[in-house]
């Protein structure tokens, strides 16, 4: 178990910068992910990591060691690939066992290691299938095994689980979850799904055109984003451009196209002043219907389209000439109907106010 | 990939040897054309057009080439078509039946097209029995029959680069055009021809040069007014008389010329990659009417492209075939023959080790040079990727003169004295494209992922090439060094040019040696040659079996 750490690390392919200056310290035991949209720099970062690419410039630390000019055969990283890339002409056994012939595992001592990583992922009854004969999620399942046996001081999980169906991507997610739990292991895990990373990760970076945006635990990505890019990329948001009105120790007023907003300023990714130009992010389950309202925080709005999903309602509501999309739990009435007049209360804990020149944060 | 001490050292060993088995005798041959007593001089060059005899023959090679290339295209279409687009009962076996024409070379069918064909064969003796007048069959000198020949060998490779470039066009692209309403031509014309002429030009380029260049048919016609011919006389006066060397120039050129063209065409297209969709696999099932019209004319044209080999056979087993339509007293005498008979023997051991010979040094500069082209691209790599397919547009017989012409004086190389190094390096020379093509395809099905699981699992470089890579990729080297090799031993231009000595006779001399004997020398030639259609047969047999569709990248010139 190793921790990782990134100093100013770039990565150059002519004029071309697909990473740019990324610092990044990862602890012992983390399961740690990298995310973004495609082509911001996630997956090379992670074939940096697994030494099949140098960067151009910054180094890699495993512990204490730095990680220039090792091959990716000395790293000690177990990969799992996004095809999987188990060898079609040796069966699962052999795929397994082979790191641990290349480190002259003897024979008995292989064999026993191989048998409980594949019964680690629940494959043992499969060890002399090819891998061809196995499906989507079984071979899923043969490159963790394979990855893991070698006792790697780094997992590295490139997209693992893009190339599966919805409901066997949600049964991986337990495994790793599981396995991760079970060997504490060092686990960095690369994805575009941010369902993935919120519901696995103990920490997480958000990259955005080569550069790390934002990092921290999925509660705090989710509830404290510091761009705007971040606010849309975690989670689903309402984006309100709104006006500074006032500005006090304790809280800020907005002027948003719906009205007015008072929040506290633990709210505000950034020191704002009056008269600044910032995005409200609101989440739609920042807003609940309410019939006896209180006169702070609360529009007048119109229904629109309303889904009922039994314990929430996901509903699009006008307020004023804005759309947001609001989901609240159901209560013991009816459901809003499109065309209902109605009061939306705004939760302070679900906004966030955020510059709109912040791209990044050193 | 970075490029490390290995890859320089691969770049400095196929520059050297390219560019002294390739490079330095083209140059070579070149100044000695031009350059008479260290002064410049276009004599020679001028010669050519001055002596009717060389011009004329220039003219004839140049026909055979595009009347070669035109028929095998017409053929080739049609069949190409139907396999890229109709599913049918038999396909399969048809598909393969389509490659065996192949397995002869031409000068070999020669043998016993001679039967059939000639002033009193079996066809004129057939006419003269229905008492219909006999015809000339082989008029206007014979050019007929070389053409002929040369198609009914060469149509196959038309028909896999047809095939190659049919199955690359998304179908749903011809879709797309029944949509907007064309009709089947139009959509043949403006959709279909477009986005498959580059395969169909890689092929044609490789008919052309081959029936332009290919001595074995003429000779054994005697047709002798063609440039291969002339350029196989001018050998025995090599050193008092340049013209040989102009007729070699001029055959470079022309070659080089039509390999431009048809890049340059290939170029013109619109070359559409594929995308994951596209399957030729949406095969229509033509109707009742329509399966009897595809198998009458694939079975028909089949029968008419195995008629030399089924000639030759005749030949091979019958004691008498003459002023008779059928052959006669049939007998296994000339296949023991071709086993024990002293030239027929020694040429067939000669030939198997030389080709397999050839094909090592194939195997081992190919496979790392398809590694290196599928793994890594730069300006270097492109570079050299031109270089390795020049032999493919360097016709065998010119290659060979100038290997005469440049290492005559060497001992060690020196044909004359010891032909065995110089076929070597000719054969290894001229394969190596189709070994890199092989290799090339696969290591690019082969994901590069397989080889980084390999190392991010603790492998060295050697471990991952001994048990990930070759094993993977064995199929495709099996396949190149089939080819490779069964080629080799059929390889005739280069034959009769460098081969001097009786005993040191490959195959091809040696069947055009015993062709001329009077006796029984075209029945044991031509026994040999059926023994090296089997070989040939099933060395196809084996690699298209391995290659599937992709065989046709292997004969084409890009």
């Amino acid at each position: 178990m190793v921790g990782v750490r990134l100093t100013n690390i770039s990565k150059s392919y002519g004029t071309t910068q697909v990473v740019r200056d990324i610092s990044l310290v990862i602890s012992p035991g983390e399961l740690f992910f990298l995310l973004g949209p495609s082509g911001c720099g996630k997956t090379t970062l992670l074939r940096m990591l697994a030494g099949f690419l140098e960067p151009t410039t910054g180094a890699i630390y495993f512990d204490d060691r730095a990680m220039r000019r090792v091959p990716p055969n000395a790293r000690n990283t177990g990969m799992v690939f996004q095809n999987y890339a188990l060898w079609p002409h040796l069966t699962v056994a052999a795929n397994v066992a082979f790191g641990l012939e290349v480190r002259h595992v003897r024979a008995a001592d292989r064999r026993a290691r191989v048998t409980r990583a594949l019964a680690l992922v629940h494959m043992d009854a499969y060890a002399n299938r090819f891998p061809h004969q196995l499906s989507g999620g079984q071979q899923q399942r043969v490159a963790l095994a394979r990855a893991l046996v070698i006792e790697p001081d780094v997992v590295l999980l490139d997209e693992p689980l893009s190339n599966l169906d919805a409901g066997l991507r949600i049964e991986m997610r337990k495994e790793i979850q599981r396995i991760h739990a079970e060997l504490g292991v060092t686990m960095i895990y690369v994805t575009h799904d941010q369902k993935e990373a919120l519901s696995l990760a103990t920490r997480m970076a958000v990259l955005h055109d080569g550069r790390l945006v934002q990092v921290g635990t999925p509660v705090e990505m989710y509830q404290n984003p510091a761009t705007l890019f971040v606010a849309t990329f975690v989670g689903e948001t309402n984006v309100l451009p709104s006006t500074v009105t006032s500005a006090d120790a304790r809280a800020y007023v907005l002027a948003t196209p719906c009205g007015t907003v008072h929040l506290p300023r633990t709210r505000a990714a950034q020191p704002f002043a009056t008269g600044d130009r910032v995005a409200l992010s609101i989440r739609p389950e920042g807003f609940a219907f309410a019939t006896d309202a209180p006169a702070v925080n609360t529009w007048s709005a119109r229904v629109v389209e309303s889904t009922y999903l039994g314990e929430i309602v996901q509903a699009v509501c006008a307020v004023g000439d804005t759309l947001v999309r609001v989901t609240a739990l159901n209560t013991a009435g009816p459901p809003p109907r499109p065309g209902d007049s109605c009061s939306l209360v705004i939760n302070a804990a679900h906004c966030r106010i955020i510059s709109f020149a912040a791209k990044e944060i050193k | 990939m970075k490029r490390s001490l290995s890859t320089w050292l691969l770049l400095g060993a196929t520059t050297l040897f390219l560019g002294l088995f390739l490079v330095y005798p083209m140059l070579r041959v070149l100044v000695r054309a031009i350059v008479v007593d260290g002064r410049p001089t276009a004599t020679f060059v001028l010669a050519l057009f001055a002596n009717a005899g060389l011009r004329q023959g220039m003219l004839n090679s140049i026909m055979i080439g595009v009347y070669a290339t035109l028929l095998s295209m017409v053929i080739a279409l049609p069949l190409a078509w139907i396999f890229a687009r109709y599913r049918f009962p038999g396909r399969t076996v048809l598909n393969g039946l389509m490659l065996v024409p192949m397995v002869m070379p031409p000068f070999v069918g020669a043998l016993g097209l001679n039967q059939v064909f000639a002033r009193c064969g079996s066809l004129n003796l057939l006419l003269e029995q229905l008492g219909l007048p006999m015809v000339d069959w082989f008029g206007g000198g014979g050019m007929l029959g070389v053409v002929v020949l040369e198609v009914l060998h060469l149509y196959p490779i038309m028909y896999l680069n047809i095939v190659a470039a049919l199955a690359n066009v998304d179908p749903a692209m011809e879709e797309a055009a029944a949509n907007l309403g064309a009709r089947a031509w139009t959509i043949f014309r403006r959709i279909t021809f477009p986005l498959m002429s580059p395969g169909l030009f890689a092929g044609a380029i490789i008919v052309f040069i081959w029936a332009f260049t290919d001595p074995g048919a003429p000779l054994m016609f005697e047709y002798r007014t063609c440039m291969p011919v002339q350029m196989f006389d001018t050998l025995s006066d090599l050193n008092e008389n340049p013209i040989g060397y102009a007729i070699v120039v001029y055959a470079l050129l022309i070659s080089l010329l039509a390999f431009w063209a048809s890049k340059w065409f290939a170029q013109r297209t619109h070359v559409v990659p594929s995308g994951k969709g596209a399957t030729a696999d949406a095969g229509r099932r033509p109707s009742r009417l329509g399966l009897v019209m595809i198998y009458a004319l694939l079975l028909g044209i089949t029968a008419i492209a195995l008629l030399p080999h089924l000639t030759v056979l005749g030949v091979a087993l019958s004691d008498t075939w003459f002023m008779t339509i059928f052959p006669r007293d049939l007998t296994d005498r000339y296949f023991k023959l071709a086993l024990t008979h002293r030239l027929a023997a020694s040429s067939i051991r000669i030939s198997l080790i030389l080709s397999g010979l050839a094909t090592i040094v194939d195997i081992i500069f190919g496979v790392a040079l398809g590694y290196l082209f599928a793994r890594s691209k730069s300006r270097v790599t492109a570079w050299l990727d031109t270089l390795v397919m020049m032999p493919l547009a360097i016709p065998g017989i010119v290659l060979a003169f100038g290997y005469v012409a440049s290492f005559q004086s060497f001992t060690a190389l020196d044909p004359r004295r010891d032909a065995f190094p110089l076929l070597i390096i000719c054969y290894s020379v001229r394969r190596l494209p189709y070994m890199v093509r092989a290799a090339y395809a696969g290591f690019q099905q082969l994901s590069e992922t397989f080889e980084e699981a390999a190392y991010n699992l603790g492998a060295r470089a050697t471990t991952v090439l001994r048990k990930i890579t070759i094993p993977l990729m064995s199929a495709h080297i099996l396949a190149g060094a089939i080819l490779a090799f069964s080629f080799a031993v059929f390889e005739v231009g280069s034959t009769l040019v460098l081969a001097f000595r009786e005993d040191q006779y490959p195959i091809a001399k040696a069947i055009y040696l015993l062709s001329m004997r009077l006796t029984d020398g075209p029945n044991i030639a031509s026994a040999m040659g059926i023994l090296g259609m089997l070989l040939l047969g099933a060395s196809l047999l084996i690699a298209g079996t391995i290659l599937g569709q992709r065989m046709g990248e292997l004969f084409r010139s890009r």
